[in-house]
């Protein structure tokens, strides 16, 4: 365990956004039990009062837990390194943690992701004066609920497992998996090719999703959204990881999604994977818009304004992650005249 | 503008602390429409300050609604609610002054959220106190004030933002026949104006300028004949 | 709305004055901590940046030994790759004062007079196996580039042969070999040759090894003193709940303004400017108290004593050597640490305020 100022601020982030957002979930299960817009009982209106300090709660636990997830981003790139020995970026904190590091990290991007879309349910359920998303919004947040309970407690696993007199090594990490050809995971063996290949072809059909969703705002076309926004973010990432990385680092090859949070390669990785988190939040939060829209009338107009709104983020941060990841390349390129790896 | 505010099956059940519970009224119907002065009477505890609170969106009923219109208020979400409150001028029983800023600081509190000009929210106070003859205690702190003046400084921060909902406390409870004066013709020109105004009071002298009268007894509200009834 | 939050600061001059000197009182010493972390770490970085490649000591089971120069360097040298050899004396002595890092040069006459460093300038036992003459300020030889002041401030350097004797170390021996290889990628290679290389067994750290085990040295001397953390955690706990009790005593005010129309985005935004109003000099007031304390002249250096009672130092501080870097996250992260906590329990009334009922706050809800 590491005493740090930062992971002070972690833990008390995530402990008083845990308890927000429990004590928003028990009453979401109220809801979800009790609620019946029609009456005028008192267990009704008792619920309705309930239903919007939950829905507070929610909101600033909500926040609590995505600040403390940018603040565990941060300490993972900038400060562990430099206090696990042996780390010279991510790759060596997270293998440090042993294996909770990566849990943490995955549920706490998948509760984020969830948080959002509620937080989009809840933000449609208020524009509404009576709230017709009460019961919908109750039920996500639910759903998010134990992604945050996980996650958390994975981030206080992983972070007790931090030791300072337990060296690592960064880059065997890295290498070692190449030590034995069955050993690797089977994107290592996907040619380069096919990466940039489904990265481009992907990229240019959510784009065009997209730019169709935002001019015509729609069921179909905000699928179509939904589905590239969410496979293009693990193409662009294979991609940018196996491939385009190189450019960034200006070596043969080196697959560390980490190194591009460090200083001396400008912090691109906030950017890159901020672009890219973003870009595949945008598409189902377009869908989700519509579908409720067309359900609720009260909240069509809303609705319809916040999926085109997605859709135009969508379009945008895909097209930022593009420039930015392909960028070095293009440089390298039209300085050398070849790619790097002929 | 409102068109006028009507309550359906209203109850207010109170908790206290040892959790014991308190029926201050039930099955409260009563209608206050717009253009009207409406005036509820009844003992002390009856019910009169809460049945105004609720009106104004402060808290909730445990039973019923409130409709503005045809519109559930009290049933609507809190940035709603919040909203719709601008509308709303209440003057209370006890004024809830702020009492070490001065009278024109206190009328202009209900104006700062407003995006207007400093200027133009302090003219906006000033004209608020004078109508009230209280221009001259603008720039006095108000714990400097007596009770009446107070009062009067109250129902100007009430009209400051011209509410199309005027809801007082025992308006006129520290006023001479004078101040009594001032304040019921503020009112007068309220429902003048065609706003919906509503007083709860004890005072027998506000009877004279009421067109609707309602009265609280043992936890009901009852339409009242007005003055000659009591008379 | 600003003037109104301000109006609302200056009604409670003294608390919030109060408040704020707390707040970048609590900050200065977080960062305490990881400022002298981060300097280490940079001096070792900055000391190690002209180090061999290869450090070479002979060992047998009872322990280090000296090691003979001559065919040390022959063995050493005759190995593809090595490009430089030398053999380097230094060692601990117990100093008048403190223990101290004695580093043997073969530049320096064994009968020099020179000046000395603080930790010679008196004191010195009679009956000391030294002389106070022997030593040179280590940087008057080595220029020294600032960053390395917290590693040798307590380093002196004397004549080769002085040296040998204080450090027992025989006639034509030495404390270590230290190699140069042309490729820094081959090292590991280098010296799996060089283990081979040595009649005597021997021990190796590469400059990537010292350069963890310095880090690594740093990060513990820094976590340790992290435990120097807790009446800070403390007072802050004891801060959030005067935050707390104050704000409890304002509801009646939240309520009041909710009533007259404040919506509670209004009050948020209100809430948040007064927060602003005290946390912003708070943070000015904590980085200048920092950059006295840590990085000022002796007689602001001097304003740290206090903490001197938590990290064991008398006095006022040694100035340590300014890295932007170092600085700006260490002070982010105490302030992170440090007003995290502020913020929200400031922000907190207006979160009840945005979904409560502002009559509960007034006259008890209107009682009659």
């Amino acid at each position: 365990m590491i005493a740090h100022p930062i992971l002070m601020a972690i833990g008390m982030a995530d402990l008083f956004g845990l308890g927000l957002i429990l004590s928003a979930g028990w009453i979401a299960g109220d809801i979800l039990l009790h609620w019946n817009s029609d009456g005028r009982d008192r267990r009704q209106i008792a619920l309705e009062a309930r239903s919007e300090r939950g829905g507070a709660e929610a909101r600033w636990g909500a926040g609590l837990f995505a600040f403390s997830t940018l603040l565990l981003v941060i300490a993972v790139t900038r400060i562990l390194p430099e206090l696990i020995p042996g780390a010279m970026c991510g790759t060596g904190v997270f293998q440090a943690m042993q294996g909770a590091g990566f849990r943490a990290f995955a549920l706490r991007f998948i509760t984020l992701l969830l948080l959002f879309l509620w937080h989009l349910l809840d933000r449609l359920n208020r524009t509404s004066r009576r709230g017709p998303l009460t019961e919908t919004s109750a039920r996500g947040l639910l759903i998010a609920l134990p992604g945050a309970v996980l996650g958390i407690f994975d981030t206080f696993k992983a972070v007790s497992l931090l030791d300072l007199e337990r060296p690592v090594d960064c880059c065997a990490a890295l290498y070692d998996r190449f030590g034995n050809g069955n050993s690797l995971p089977f994107w290592e063996n996907i040619p380069d090719a096919f990466w940039m290949g489904g990265f481009m072809v992907t990229g240019i059909l959510l784009i065009a999703a997209g730019v169709w969703s935002f001019l015509r705002p729609g069921r179909k076309s905000a699928a179509l959204l939904a589905i590239f926004s969410l496979i293009w973010p693990f193409a662009a990432a294979g991609a940018l990881v196996q491939v385009l990385s190189a450019y960034h680092y200006q070596v043969l090859s080196h697959s560390c999604p980490w190194c591009l949070f460090l200083p001396e390669h400008w912090r691109v990785g906030f950017f890159l994977f901020g672009a890219l988190l973003g870009g595949m939040a945008a598409g189902p939060a377009a869908l989700l818009s519509i579908i409720v829209g067309q359900r609720y009338p009260a909240i069509r107009e809303p609705a319809r304004i916040m999926s085109r709104r997605a859709s135009a983020w969508a379009v945008l941060l895909s097209i930022l992650f593009i420039i930015g990841a392909s960028f070095p390349a293009l440089l390298w390129r039209l300085r050398h005249g070849v790619w790097i790896g002929g | 503008m409102s068109g006028g505010i009507f309550c359906r099956d209203l109850e207010l059940v109170r908790r206290g602390s040892s959790g014991q519970e308190r029926t201050i009224f039930t099955d409260v119907n009563a209608d206050f429409p717009a253009g009207n002065i409406t005036l509820i009477t009844g003992p002390a505890g009856s019910g009169k300050s809460s049945l105004l609170y609720i009106l104004a969106g402060l808290i909730r009923p445990t039973r019923g609604e409130v409709l503005d219109g045809e519109e559930a208020v009290s049933r609507w979400l809190t940035p709603h609610r919040d909203l719709w409150r601008k509308g709303v001028g209440i003057v209370f029983q006890h004024f809830q002054l702020f009492a070490e800023l001065t009278a024109e600081k206190n009328v202009m509190i209900p104006l700062l959220p407003k995006k207007w000009p400093y200027r133009r929210i302090r003219n906006r106070a000033n004209e608020a106190l004078e109508r009230l003859s209280a221009g001259h205690l603008s720039q006095m702190p108000v714990h400097f004030l007596s009770g009446g003046e107070r009062q009067r400084v109250a129902v100007a921060r009430a009209l400051a933002a011209d509410p199309a909902i005027l809801l007082a406390d025992e308006p006129t409870a520290h006023q001479d026949p004078e101040g009594m004066k001032i304040v019921m013709d503020v009112f007068a020109e309220a429902r003048d104006r065609a706003r919906v105004v509503v007083i709860a009071a004890h005072d027998p002298r506000i009877a004279g300028i009421a067109d609707r009268y309602y009265r609280f007894i043992d936890g009901r509200l009852l339409h009242d004949r007005g003055p000659e009834s009591q008379g | 709305m600003f003037y109104w939050a301000l109006r609302d600061i200056l009604r409670r001059p003294v608390r919030h004055l109060l408040m704020i000197f707390a707040l970048a009182g609590l900050m200065i010493a977080a960062a305490a901590p990881l400022l002298f972390t981060g300097a280490l770490s940079a001096g070792a970085e900055a000391l190690l940046s002209d180090a061999p490649s290869i450090v070479i000591r002979r060992a047998d089971p009872v322990g280090w030994q000296p090691i003979p120069i001559e065919p040390g360097i022959k063995a050493a040298e005759s190995i593809v790759g090595v490009i430089r050899v030398r053999a380097r004396r230094w060692g601990v002595i117990d100093g008048p004062k403190n223990p101290l890092v004695v580093i043997g040069d073969k530049g320096l006459s064994d009968n020099h007079a020179s000046s000395l460093p603080d930790a010679f300038s008196s004191d010195l036992p009679s009956n000391s196996d030294f002389q106070s003459a022997d030593f040179r300020d280590f940087s008057e030889r080595f220029p020294l580039t600032p960053e390395t002041a917290p590693l040798t401030h307590e380093t002196v350097s004397l004549s080769w042969v002085r040296a040998g004797q204080l450090l027992n170390l025989p006639l034509g021996t030495a404390t270590d070999l230290g190699i140069d290889v042309y490729y820094p990628q081959e090292v590991e290679a280098v010296c799996r040759e060089l283990s081979d290389a040595f009649p005597w067994p021997v021990q190796m750290l590469t400059h990537q090894e010292i350069l963890s085990l310095f880090k690594r040295r740093a990060s513990m001397m820094g976590s340790a003193a992290l435990f120097s953390l807790i009446p800070a955690l403390i007072g802050m706990i004891l801060m959030v709940m005067a935050v707390l009790q104050q704000q409890a005593a304002n509801v009646r005010e939240t309520g009041l303004l909710k009533a007259l129309g404040w919506t509670a985005r209004d009050i948020l935004r209100l809430s948040f400017l007064r927060m602003l109003l005290v946390i912003v000099p708070a943070i000015l007031l904590g980085a200048a108290g920092i950059a006295a304390v840590f990085y000022g002249p002796a007689p602001f250096r001097s304003l740290g004593a206090p903490l001197g009672l938590f990290f064991g130092w008398h006095g006022a501080l040694s100035a340590l050597p300014f890295d932007a870097q170092v600085a700006g996250s260490a002070f982010a992260a105490a302030g992170t640490f440090i007003l995290l906590p502020y913020i929200g329990a400031s922000l907190w009334s207006a979160v009840r305020a945005s979904a409560a009922e502002p009559g509960a706050f007034i006259e008890g809800g209107g009682a009659g």
